[in-house]
């Protein structure tokens, strides 16, 4: 049992150091190149009297080890460690430490894995330690849902395979240095790519995730907007599918029906292919519409213009309306009332807002 | 023999009686004109989403239609199809939402009137909802399969009761506006009184939107009503005062359960500018009578006719 309240570690100067010199020492996300050092998560012999710096306070190994894989705890206990205080917290309510948004919201607790903070609920997105089946899938962990099952822990710098760039001139080794997996995630028939930071002075339509800058900032929503380098696909939506299979699929499958004579009379919302404004003997989304609004989920262009209604190229998938970690919504839902301020946006989308809200972004039935 | 009758008569008369049929001015819940859709269910706020579709059909990995059936439907749907969809809520399962399938129980008079039991299978009391083929229209060359999304707009409307802008006929010209203002507006708890023809103030519309499937039976031409009298065909939107074959007299007088009528311009029923439409005589989804009529007094047709006419 684990609690969500936040742990103030005695050494936060020290993680902040790490955090600090990592920032400036790799591109893109920690835990890959650079970054990846093996003591923080392994230990050679299940003890740790004191740290490689010769702290005594900053050893740490689980009391139940020794673990497999030379760990030195278990796998979520042991990544909280880091990701439930200070700046990169993933889990429940925020740090105060915290100077970075969190895009993908917040993380809880399966009943009886942990206790979660005040509004975070196990139903309210993915919950660490759960043992269900995904819904709209077969995948389930029977050690209950780890941060692993989505993130590689040891990084996927260079394993991202972008489309053919042809901005890339050198070849292989740029791609060690300049594209990433976004966020370190498991990919499946491709990952999810991006460009780490602004390292190309700006969007990369190859990539999967235009990452605007790499500041202390750069997990937050205003920071992250999504390219479309293919329009017959997602690669988050490829990616969530994973698990969530029945949520995922082209026009006409039989999970999601729908066709493509007027991408229309689906079973299933589509994540793919389907832009804003495609339904034009239905009118069941509309640019314009997408244009009037002021706060707006986030949705992915070919083009990387992402606001207005002149671009036919604008097409919803699993994160415009979900927290891919989850927040104090249903679902990891994001109520965003399109007639809000972009400033007024939260981890659950606007103060007030309900679901109805988030679809009213697209429709034009109702507000 | 007569004293039975008297008793009879006496049950009539002791039928729940509406205030403000008997002749008090309510106060209108909203202003005239634009009827009270902002506060109708399934429209601006109230249309919520997931009231009627389903995202990924599943709730913690359980089929999210009301049947219980497993399987997607289309437009994602939580039916098979829409009027199954409206239904699911609609027959009478949730006592705060008004029942359009007959027997009805949440209130003794439904503006509306109720949907024969049995879809699809034909029936001469009111509209056939849902019939396995398409039905001509009376006083149309036109045929339809009624469903309910044929008359209310599924995603709301300006109209009255989320009516089509557009209906299904061919007969109307552009957008026809149904207005109809409430005394209380609807809460989502208090359907009793909210969907009952004591709550309304009809004031215009209804004749031109039943116009449009039933075209021969509205309108001043020589097909339809006639332009003038002797009418071909009962007149609507013809105020009952002043009207040579009507008693404006007797309508104006103690009548109980007085008939709905359009009052356009003030908002007193019984006064100058009351005037009859469709609703006066007849139920829009159906009725315990034939043709969907409205027996004033609960025996007789001729009652509805006398309170005008008093022949």
């Amino acid at each position: 049992m684990l609690s969500a309240t936040k742990i103030l570690l005695g050494s936060i100067p020290a993680m902040a150091l790490i955090m600090g010199v990592s920032a400036v020492s790799t591109t893109g996300d920690y835990h890959h190149g650079a970054s990846l050092k093996c003591s923080q998560c392994h230990t050679m012999h299940y003890s740790a009297t004191h740290s490689y710096s010769g702290s005594p306070s900053s050893g740490y190994v689980g009391t139940t080890g020794p673990y497999t894989y030379l760990l030195q705890g278990e796998i979520n206990e042991l990544c909280l460690r880091c990701h439930n205080s200070g700046g990169k917290d993933v889990l429940g309510l925020g740090s105060t430490l915290q100077t970075n948004g969190r895009l993908a919201g917040a993380l809880n607790w399966a009943d009886g894995e942990g206790t979660n903070d005040p509004g975070y609920e196990h139903w309210m997105g993915h919950s660490l330690g759960s043992t269900d089946t995904a819904p709209g899938g077969t995948f389930s962990n029977p050690d209950g849902l780890s941060c692993t099952d989505c993130h590689h822990q040891h990084g996927y710098q260079g394993y991202g395979s972008p489309l053919v760039d042809p901005v890339v001139t050198g070849g292989i080794a740029d791609y060690w240095t300049k594209y990433g997996t976004y966020r370190n995630l498991i990919g499946n028939v491709r990952q999810i790519t991006y460009v780490a930071g602004n390292l190309e002075g700006g969007n990369n339509l190859f990539v999967d995730v235009y990452e605007v800058d790499d500041d202390v900032d750069h997990y937050s929503w205003n920071n992250v907007d999504y390219n479309e380098p293919a329009n017959t696909e997602s690669a988050y939506a490829d990616f969530c599918g994973m698990c969530h299979s029945d949520f995922h699929g082209g026009i006409g499958d039989t999970n999601t029906g729908g066709n493509t004579a007027n991408n229309h009379e689906f079973l299933r919302h589509p994540t793919q292919e389907v832009n804003i404004g495609g339904q034009p003997s239905h009118g069941h989304t509309s640019l314009g519409k997408w244009d009037t609004n002021l706060a707006r989920v986030k949705v992915m262009s070919e083009t990387g213009d992402w606001t207005t209604a002149g671009n036919a190229t604008l097409t919803p998938s699993c994160f415009s309306c979900h927290r891919s970690h989850g927040n104090m919504n249903p679902y990891g839902l994001i109520y965003m009332d399109r007639f809000a301020a972009t400033a007024d946006i939260t981890e659950e989308g606007i103060v007030g807002a309900a679901s109805y809200n988030t679809c009213s972004n697209c429709h034009v039935q109702g507000l | 023999m007569s004293a039975l009758l008297l008793a009879a008569l006496m049950a009539v008369l002791a039928a729940p009686q509406d205030p403000f049929r008997a002749g008090r001015a309510p106060r209108r819940a909203g202003g005239a004109g634009e009827g009270r859709a902002t506060e109708q269910a399934h429209h601006g706020e109230r249309l919520v989403c997931s009231d009627c579709h389903t995202v990924h059909n599943s709730r913690g990995g359980q089929p999210m239609r009301f049947d219980g059936v497993s399987m997607p439907a289309p437009v994602l749907l939580r039916e098979a199809n829409p009027t199954q969809l409206c239904l699911a809520c609609h027959s009478g399962s949730y006592p705060l939402i008004p029942d359009v399938l007959g027997p009805v129980s949440y209130t003794a008079d439904p503006a509306g009137g109720w949907f024969a039991q049995g879809l699809g299978l034909p029936n001469a009391h009111g509209h056939d909802l849902s019939p396995p083929s398409a039905l001509a229209a009376p006083g149309s060359t036109e045929s339809f399969t009624i469903e309910c999304a044929s008359c209310h707009d599924v995603h709301g409307s300006s109209n009255y009761r989320n009516l089509l802008l557009d209906p299904p006929g061919s007969a109307d010209d552009g957008d026809v506006r149904v207005v109809v203002d409430q005394i209380i507006a609807p809460n989502g708890a208090n359907a009793a009184q909210v969907y009952t023809p004591a709550n309304l103030l009809d004031r215009s519309g209804m004749g031109e939107f039943c116009n449009s499937c039933h075209d021969n039976f509205h309108g001043r031409s020589a097909s339809e009503e006639g332009a003038q009298r002797p009418w071909l065909r009962h007149p609507q939107e013809v105020a009952i005062a002043g009207a040579p074959h009507a008693d404006f007299g007797h309508w104006s007088g103690p009548i109980v359960n007085r008939v709905r009528v359009e009052t356009p311009t003030d908002d007193l029923v019984p006064s100058v500018d009351d005037r009859v439409s469709c609703l006066s005589c007849h139920k829009a989804h159906g009725s315990s009578r034939p043709d969907s009529l409205i027996y004033a007094d609960g025996l007789r047709r001729r009652s509805t006719c006398q309170q005008c006419h008093d022949q």
